[in-house]
C-alpha cells in the first residue's frame, strides 16, 4: 500500500467535476480512506485532506458531497491533492462504466460446513469437477494478476441477477458448502487466501446457478483486507462476525 | 479475594523470633479487625475473616496447621474450608499421611483453591503448599529469617517496612508479550509459590519442590477411546462447576455466547444446590462484536433472564490512574468496559459470585494449529490414522491437508516450541518472531537475550510435554497468576470465580489426545458431544468467535489524546522499553499495512497504569 496524496502535481481546472476511475473503488473506514486498484491489486491509504478534497469533489465517492456539475472553488491544498489523484490515473472528469458496485447486502446470516453430512457419490463426482475446473481457472488468472477479467467472467449472475433469482434454500447451500469444504482440502490453503479462496467458491457456486457475491472488504488500524462470498445476506464459509470487522470496497 | 498473612521463621534463632514479634505486633496494629487463626512455636497466621465468600479456614488435628481458601474433598465434594476444627477436617484429610508424603496427601485428597500451612510431628519443619489450579496467591518474602506469605500484596506492605523495588526485566518480558510467568513477580522483593508447589522449611533454609506438575500429568497415558475422553470430560465439567456453585445462593454468569460461558451455564442451570441465575451478555455498541443472538439461545433453554449490556468505546479510562496494587500488572482487556455493569448487576441481584467460561478454550481444547498431528506423532499413535487427523485439522483451519501434515511434522522435529507461549506462538500460533509491537528493539533483544530466564520450572522438569498439552498449561500459568485479577481498586470486591480452572477438570484435560479435540473438523469437539444435549442448537454449531479487538481499537482511537499523554510521558517510555514513535504513529488517524496492531497498546497501558501505583 502506498501514500496516494505524495504523487507529482499537475495542474487542472478545478471547476469540472471528477469521477472515480474505472478501476478504481473507495470505501472510508475510521475515518480514513482506502481506494483498491483492481489492475493491480494494490491498495491506497489517503490521507485526511485528500480526504476531504474528495469527499466534496468526486461525484462517485462513497460518502460524497459533490455537486454533480463540480464546484466552482475549492481551497489550493484540496486542489493539489486532487491534482495528484488526477496525475496517478485514479480520477477522470468522465463518469467511468463501473463493473461494480462498492455497496452490498448486509450480512445477517451465515451458512457453515456441516462435516457429518454426506453426499452421493455422483454428487461429490460433480463438485470434485467443478471444483477442480474453477481451481485451476483461478489459479491461472491470479498468477497473471487479472482478477477484473476473472470477475467479469465469473461474476454477472451475481451482479445482474442476484436480486431477481430466487435464493436457493439453506439445506442446498449447507450441502454444496460442506461438500466443496470438504474436498478443498485435498487442493489448497485457503486460510490468509480469501481472495483466492473466494474466487474459486464464487466459480463453482456459479456453475450451480447460485446468485452469488463477492464482497472485498477493508479495515484500518492497522489495514487489513479480506474477501468473502454472499448469496444475499447469508456469509457462505465465514462468520457474520467477522466480517462485519470489514467495510466493503468492492461487491462484484 | 481470600485475604491472609502468615509468618513462619525458625524459633531457636533470636534474631528471627525477634523480627517475628515485631512484625505480628506491627501487623496486629495496621489490622486490628483480623483473626489470629494459628499460632504455635515458629508459626503464625492471620486472616481477614475466617468464613466469607471468598474462602474460609479450617484447622487440622491438634492445630498442627490450617487450610486457607477454599477446599473441597475429592472424594464427596464437600468443601473443608468452614471454620471447622480439626475432627471435621480429618475425616478428609489425613494429618499423618500429610506428614509422610510431606504435602502430597493434600494434593490427592483436596481440590480447589487454597494454602495449606503445617508443621511436621516434632515442629522441626514447617511447609507451605499451594493447591494446583489455585485461584488463590501465595506470595512470600523474607526479611531477617522470617518468611512471610500472604495473597494480597497489600497486606504485605502494610507490614513491610524495606525498600521494594521493580522488577524491570521482568516488566519488560511482559511488555513484548513474552513468557513471564514464574516464581518471579514484578517486584524484586516478593516471589511467588506456583501451583503445587510446597516449601519446606527447615531452621533457616527452605526447599522448594513441586508435588504436581501439569507436564507430567499430559505425559501420563492418554484417555483411549473418544466416547471415554466425552464422559470424562461431562463428569468433571459438571461435578467441578456445580461443586464451585454450591457455595452460592445467586451467581451472575458472563454470558458471552460462546461455547465454554454456555457450558458452565448448563452446568449450573443443572446443579443440584439450585442457585439464582441471572446472566449478562457484553456486546460492543458502535463497532463490530455482537454475540447476543447466541446469548440469548443459551439463556432462553436454560430459562435465565438475560441482561444486555453494551459496551461503549467511549467507556472512562482513567480507571487507569486508580490500578490496584498486585504482585504483577493484571491485564483484562475489556474491563474498563465490563466491570462497571457487572457491579452494578450484583449489587443490583445480589450475586454471591460472578461465574465465566475463563479456561474453556484451553481445557475443552481449541488447537492453535496442526499440533494434533504432533501430538499424534508423540503419543505413538497409528500411522494410518494420522491422515484423517490432518484432514479434521486442515478442515477446521481452513488449511490444506498437506499443509497440515508439513506443519504437525515439522512441529514434532523441532519441539522448542513446548517450553513456553512465546515460542508457542512464534512457532505454531503464527506470529511473526521478528514483530516488536510496541516495544524497543533494545527491550526486545534484552528480552530474548534471558528469555530461558522465563521458562517456567514444571518445563524444566519434563523434557516435553505432550503437543497439544503446552497451550493448557501456557494457559494454567495465566489463570493461576495475576492475570486474571481486577486491576482496578474500584471494582476490587467482585467476587469472580473461574470454575473450569479446577484441578480435577485439567487433569482430565491434559490426557485427552489432541486428536479428539479437532475430531470431524470441529474445535472442541469432546466438550461439544459431551453437552449436545444442553447446548442451544446455535450455540452448539458456532465455530467462530467473536473478537474484541474492534472494540479495543475503537477506544483507542477514541481516548487517542489521553493515551498519547498517558503512554508517552509514563515510565515505560522513560525505561526505554515503550517505542514512542509507534505509539505516536498507532495513536494518530494514518492508515499503515506496517503499524502494529493498535489492540496490543492495552497491555502497555495496563503496565503503564501498574507501575504508576508502584513508582508514586
Amino acid at each position: 500500500m502506498s501514500d496516494a496524496s505524495s504523487a507529482q502535481v499537475r495542474p487542472q481546472s478545478h471547476g469540472d467535476a471528477r469521477y472515480l476511475a474505472a478501476h478504481l473503488y473507495a470505501a472510508e473506514v475510521n475515518g480514513a480512506a482506502v481506494l483498491l486498484d483492481l489492475l493491480s491489486l494494490q491498495y491506497y491509504a489517503v490521507d485526511a485532506q485528500s480526504l476531504s478534497a474528495l469527499r466534496a469533489n468526486v461525484v462517485d465517492w462513497p460518502c460524497s458531497r459533490a455537486a454533480p456539475h463540480g464546484r466552482d472553488s475549492i481551497g489550493a491544498s484540496a486542489a493539489s491533492s486532487l491534482d495528484s489523484l488526477t496525475a496517478k490515473g485514479f480520477l477522470s472528469s468522465s463518469r467511468p462504466e463501473r463493473l461494480f458496485s462498492h455497496r452490498g447486502t448486509a450480512a445477517i446470516t451465515a451458512c457453515h460446513p456441516v462435516w457429518d453430512m454426506r453426499a452421493s457419490p455422483s454428487e461429490t463426482l460433480r463438485m470434485l469437477c467443478r471444483l477442480l475446473s474453477a481451481y485451476v481457472t483461478t489459479m491461472v488468472y491470479i498468477r497473471r494478476k487479472h482478477v477484473a477479467p476473472l470477475l467479469t467472467r465469473i461474476a454477472p449472475l451475481g451482479s445482474i441477477y442476484a436480486d431477481q433469482c430466487v435464493a436457493p434454500s439453506k439445506e442446498r447451500l449447507v450441502t454444496l458448502v460442506t461438500l466443496y469444504a470438504k474436498l478443498r482440502v485435498w487442493f489448497y490453503t485457503a486460510k490468509h487466501r480469501c481472495l483466492f479462496d473466494s474466487l474459486v467458491l464464487l466459480a463453482v457456486l456459479q456453475k450451480y446457478a447460485i446468485p452469488a457475491r463477492l464482497t472485498i472488504g477493508v479495515s484500518s488500524r492497522p489495514f487489513s483486507a479480506h474477501a468473502w462470498i454472499q448469496v444475499s445476506d447469508c456469509v457462505i464459509d465465514d462468520s457474520v462476525e467477522h466480517v462485519r470487522e470489514y467495510t466493503p470496497i468492492l461487491v462484484a | 479475594m481470600f485475604r491472609y498473612v502468615a509468618a513462619l521463621w525458625n524459633y531457636d534463632s533470636s534474631t528471627a523470633c525477634d523480627t517475628a514479634a515485631a512484625t505480628e505486633l506491627a501487623f496486629r496494629k495496621r489490622r486490628p479487625n483480623w483473626s489470629c487463626v494459628l499460632s504455635i512455636p515458629g508459626t503464625v497466621v492471620y486472616c481477614e475473616r475466617l468464613h466469607s465468600r471468598e474462602g474460609g479456614t479450617a484447622l487440622l488435628p491438634d492445630q498442627r496447621g490450617i487450610l486457607l481458601g477454599i477446599a473441597f474433598s475429592r472424594r464427596d465434594g464437600r468443601e473443608l474450608t468452614r471454620n471447622v476444627r480439626g475432627a471435621y477436617t480429618e475425616s478428609a484429610l489425613s494429618y499423618d499421611a500429610l506428614c509422610n508424603t510431606r504435602g502430597r496427601h493434600a494434593i490427592e485428597t483436596l481440590w480447589g483453591s487454597f494454602v495449606v500451612i503445617f508443621v511436621s510431628r516434632d515442629h522441626s519443619r514447617r511447609y507451605v503448599l499451594r493447591s494446583p489450579a489455585a485461584a488463590l496467591p501465595c506470595f512470600h518474602s523474607q526479611h531477617n529469617g522470617v518468611h512471610i506469605f500472604f495473597s494480597e500484596v497489600n497486606d504485605f506492605c502494610a507490614i513491610h517496612t524495606g525498600r521494594l523495588s521493580i522488577n524491570w526485566s521482568l516488566i519488560r518480558a511482559q511488555a513484548a508479550l513474552g513468557d513471564h510467568l514464574t516464581r518471579e513477580t514484578g517486584i524484586v522483593e516478593i516471589d511467588s509459590l506456583e501451583g503445587g508447589e510446597c516449601v519446606a522449611q527447615i531452621d533457616s533454609g527452605a526447599t522448594h519442590t513441586f508435588l504436581w506438575n501439569p507436564c507430567k500429568v499430559a505425559n501420563e497415558p492418554a484417555i483411549e477411546s473418544f466416547p471415554d475422553a466425552v464422559a470424562s470430560i461431562r463428569h468433571e465439567t459438571q461435578n467441578v462447576v456445580q461443586t464451585w456453585a454450591s457455595r452460592y445462593e445467586s451467581v451472575l454468569v458472563e454470558l458471552s455466547g460462546g461455547l465454554d460461558s454456555s457450558i458452565v451455564l448448563s452446568c449450573l442451570a443443572s446443579a443440584r444446590s439450585r442457585p439464582r441465575l441471572h446472566c449478562v451478555n457484553f456486546y460492543a455498541a458502535g463497532c463490530p462484536g455482537d454475540e447476543r443472538h447466541f446469548a440469548r439461545s443459551m439463556a432462553a433453554k436454560v430459562r435465565a433472564p438475560l441482561h444486555e449490556v453494551p459496551r461503549l468505546p467511549t467507556c472512562e479510562l482513567s480507571v487507569f490512574l486508580h490500578c490496584h496494587r498486585t504482585a504483577r500488572p493484571a491485564l483484562n482487556f475489556t474491563g474498563p468496559g465490563r466491570f462497571a455493569a457487572v457491579s452494578e448487576l450484583v449489587d443490583k441481584y445480589e450475586c454471591d459470585a460472578v461465574f465465566d467460561g475463563e479456561f474453556g478454550d484451553n481445557v475443552f481444547g481449541w488447537a492453535a494449529s496442526a499440533e494434533p498431528v504432533s501430538d499424534h506423532l508423540y503419543r505413538r499413535g497409528p500411522l494410518p490414522r494420522l491422515l484423517t487427523i490432518a484432514r479434521d485439522v486442515a478442515r477446521m483451519k481452513r488449511i490444506s491437508i498437506w499443509c497440515a501434515l508439513t506443519r504437525g511434522i515439522r512441529y514434532s522435529l523441532f519441539p522448542s516450541w513446548t517450553k513456553g507461549s512465546f515460542a508457542f506462538m512464534n512457532a505454531v500460533g503464527g506470529r511473526d518472531p521478528g514483530a516488536r509491537g510496541f516495544i524497543t528493539q533494545e527491550a526486545l533483544d534484552a528480552y530474548r537475550h534471558e528469555s530461558e530466564r522465563y521458562v517456567h520450572s514444571w518445563f524444566r522438569e519434563v523434557a516435553m510435554p505432550a503437543p497439544s498439552s503446552v497451550l493448557i498449561i501456557c494457559g494454567l500459568l495465566l489463570a493461576t497468576s495475576t492475570e486474571l485479577h481486577i486491576p482496578f481498586s474500584e471494582f476490587n470486591t467482585l467476587n469472580y470465580v473461574h470454575p473450569l480452572v479446577s484441578h480435577p477438570l485439567l487433569e482430565i484435560a491434559l490426557r485427552i489426545p489432541g486428536a479428539f479435540s479437532v475430531r470431524s473438523g470441529w474445535n472442541r469437539a469432546v466438550a461439544r458431544v459431551a453437552f449436545s444435549n444442553d447446548l442451544a442448537t446455535d450455540v452448539l454449531q458456532r465455530t467462530c468467535k467473536t473478537s474484541t479487538t474492534p472494540w479495543v481499537t475503537e477506544t483507542i482511537r477514541q481516548h487517542a489524546p489521553w493515551l498519547r499523554e498517558f503512554l508517552l510521558d509514563g515510565a515505560l517510555a522513560r525505561q526505554g522499553i515503550l517505542d514512542r514513535s509507534r505509539v505516536e504513529d498507532a495513536l494518530s488517524d494514518r492508515v499503515s499495512p506496517d503499524a502494529p496492531t493498535p489492540a496490543e497498546l492495552f497491555y502497555h497501558i495496563y503496565i503503564e497504569g501498574w507501575l504508576r501505583q508502584w513508582l508514586t
